[in-house]
């Protein structure tokens, strides 16, 4: 699935990317177009203040839109603003799509990219808990002095009733396909690496898997990664001619995996990130933004320099290699 | 030879009826434009065979860079501005044009480089056709600009003639920096995304991320004007010709025409 494909839907009439990178070509020709095309006429993109800057004076193409159909707003952040957040909001229904492509044409269209999608009506419900959880920590980095930016959420929440009365929560909850999540963002005194491994528990992990296109040098929250978890196993999926994988870093690691994903796909860049503990119980599942770093997702007693938002599910044991077609990557991959 | 306007030998051909002159005017135009898209493909792909070389991607600033310093060693010392290099490169009387296509085709060939030799043959053939076209401009502009008369939207000959000629004085590492930037890949980028808005295609060759390009795929140069060995094909496809020349199916046609 192409992740613009799902911008088009009706019955929004509000949308916020949040992202770090931004080619404006590519947001007003492949996602505004598809907002406007379906009625979505209030539109929002916030972008790290540093890439916009970048994208503003250097980047190959330049906004033609921004200020009339959408604004782009800059957001400062300690490491970088990093969260790839795509939120939907109508009257009777809200989507946030929680990924990690940023808001380019690779991103968009090009690389393979991770993203899980949630959905809700105006009734009650997990899903829209989570909604205005991702709502709040988006809404906390908005310049509220920027008097439009100010008008333009005062438009939304006036026409998403729903949101106002919704109670965002940082707890995981049970959503309709059975299935549990928690929305996990760095708007927490805690990082998201120690409230995901709160989350896992203490029982014995048979495998760790990890896809991440950006690493650590010393590959530090990795290392912390395994400590923590002690897996029985663990298998590292890269793309070993464009990541930056460490790879003298990873001596010493006993019983960790390195997968190539070149050889089964060399022309798309593999830019999600994905974290997978498998138990005994479930398997736990952490992508978003985030990548494999200290300063996207912290550690014990330190929560990290980034903005970053990622999703957190919790499924049936064996279950999410399958579901997320690592099957055939490990088996291509397996060195 | 209906661009050169001579036969094998060198000879002019003559038109003879003004009506096949007249036809012979807009081919002209076709093919020099075709020959700019060469030149500018070239470009690309030299573009991209050095982007190889950064496959976590480079910014495009410093890129081109390299691009320029790469060119700019293979450029004669006295070459100061881009008005010398189309006086110093072309000539009325011979029609390198040919010769220098067929070199860019090789370069790019899979599995092959083009290198800044080739990137300085394909900024010889640009200068070759701006200053032909130059020469008829008003041809030039007859048959392009109704396409697009702003030249915002579709890049021709005539489009690059407007780009080209206010540079005439621009020195020579300037205007290659803003020909690789303005014409030659952010062109690319802004055709492709036009290709995924419109059509759904993901035809990147470059892609801009975390504020760096990146290699995605090679291709080109392709020549886009009908070739003549295709075209005899076609012909043959369809029973018009065969290996004595025209078929009796084909004159049954011409007769009944």
């Amino acid at each position: 699935m192409r992740l613009y494909e799902r911008l088009g839907d009706s019955g929004f009439h509000t949308s916020i990317i949040t992202t770090f990178g931004i080619d404006f070509d590519a947001y007003e020709s492949i996602a505004l177009s598809r907002f406007r095309g379906a009625g979505c006429r209030n539109n929002i993109v916030l972008v790290d203040d540093r890439m916009l800057t970048h994208a503003l004076s250097e980047a190959l193409t330049i906004p033609r839109e921004a200020g009339r159909q959408y604004s782009v707003c800059g957001v400062q952040s300690r490491g970088v603003f990093h969260p790839k957040l795509f939120l939907q909001f109508g009257r009777n229904r809200g989507r946030a799509i929680v990924a990690s492509a940023n808001a380019t044409a690779s991103g968009l269209a090009g690389n393979i990219e991770l993203a899980g999608t949630l959905e809700c009506t105006d009734e009650p419900s997990a899903g829209q808990q989570l909604i205005a959880s991702a709502w709040q920590f988006v809404s906390s980095r908005l310049d509220r002095d920027r008097r439009s930016l100010r008008e333009q959420v005062a438009w939304m929440q006036a026409r998403t009733p729903w949101l106002r009365r919704a109670d965002p929560t940082n707890d995981v909850l049970r959503l309709a396909d059975g299935t549990q999540a928690a929305f996990l963002a760095t708007s927490q005194p805690t990082g998201i690496f120690e409230r995901f491994l709160r989350l896992v528990g203490s029982g014995p992990v048979d495998e760790l898997i990890v896809v991440s296109p950006y690493w650590d040098e010393d590959l530090i929250a990795l290392r912390e990664l395994i400590r923590r978890l002690d897996p029985k196993q663990t298998r590292l999926l890269i793309d070993a001619s464009r990541a930056q994988f460490p790879g003298p870093a990873i001596a010493g690691l006993q019983g960790v995996q390195l997968i190539d994903l070149v050889p089964w796909n060399h022309e798309r860049f593999v830019h999600a990130k994905l974290v997978v503990v498998r138990t005994r119980a479930a398997d736990h599942v952490l992508y978003g933004s985030a990548n494999c770093t200290v300063a996207a997702l912290g550690r014990f007693g330190f929560a990290g320099n980034n903005d970053e938002a990622c999703l957190y599910r919790r499924l049936p044991p064996k279950s999410a290699v399958e579901k997320l077609g690592l099957e055939k990557l490990i088996d291509v991959g397996a060195t | 030879m209906l661009y050169t306007g001579r036969d094998s030998d060198g000879r002019r051909i003559e038109w003879g009826a003004s009506h096949i002159a007249a036809q012979r005017d807009p081919w002209w135009v076709y093919q020099a434009n075709d020959l700019t898209h060469i030149a500018y493909e070239s470009l690309l792909r030299f573009a991209l065979d050095r982007l190889e070389r950064y496959p976590q991607g480079i910014e495009a600033r410093a890129l081109i860079q390299e691009l320029v310093a790469d060119l700019s060693t293979e450029l004669s010392a006295d070459v100061g501005n881009w008005g010398e290099f189309v006086a110093a490169k072309a000539s009325r009387d011979s029609y390198p044009e040919e010769g220098l296509c067929w070199l860019l085709m090789q370069a790019s060939r899979p599995g092959n480089l083009v290198l800044a030799t080739d990137a300085c043959a394909a900024l010889t053939l640009l200068a070759i056709v701006q200053r032909r076209a130059e020469s008829v401009r008003s041809l030039v502009q007859r048959e392009l600009e109704p396409f697009d008369p702003s030249s915002s939207v579709l890049h021709s000959l005539w489009s690059e003639l407007r780009f080209l000629e206010p540079r005439t004085s621009m020195p020579i590492d300037q205007f290659i920096a803003e020909l690789f930037e303005r014409r030659v890949i952010r062109r690319h980028l802004w055709v492709a995304m036009r290709k995924l808005r419109h059509q759904g295609d993901y035809t990147f060759l470059i892609e801009v991320d975390d504020g760096r390009i990146r290699l995605c795929a090679k291709d080109g140069p392709v020549f886009t004007n009908p070739r003549l060995a295709t075209s005899l094909t076609f012909l043959q496809d369809i029973h018009l010709i065969n290996e004595r020349g025209l078929t009796p199916h084909a004159k049954k046609l011409l007769a009944n025409a």
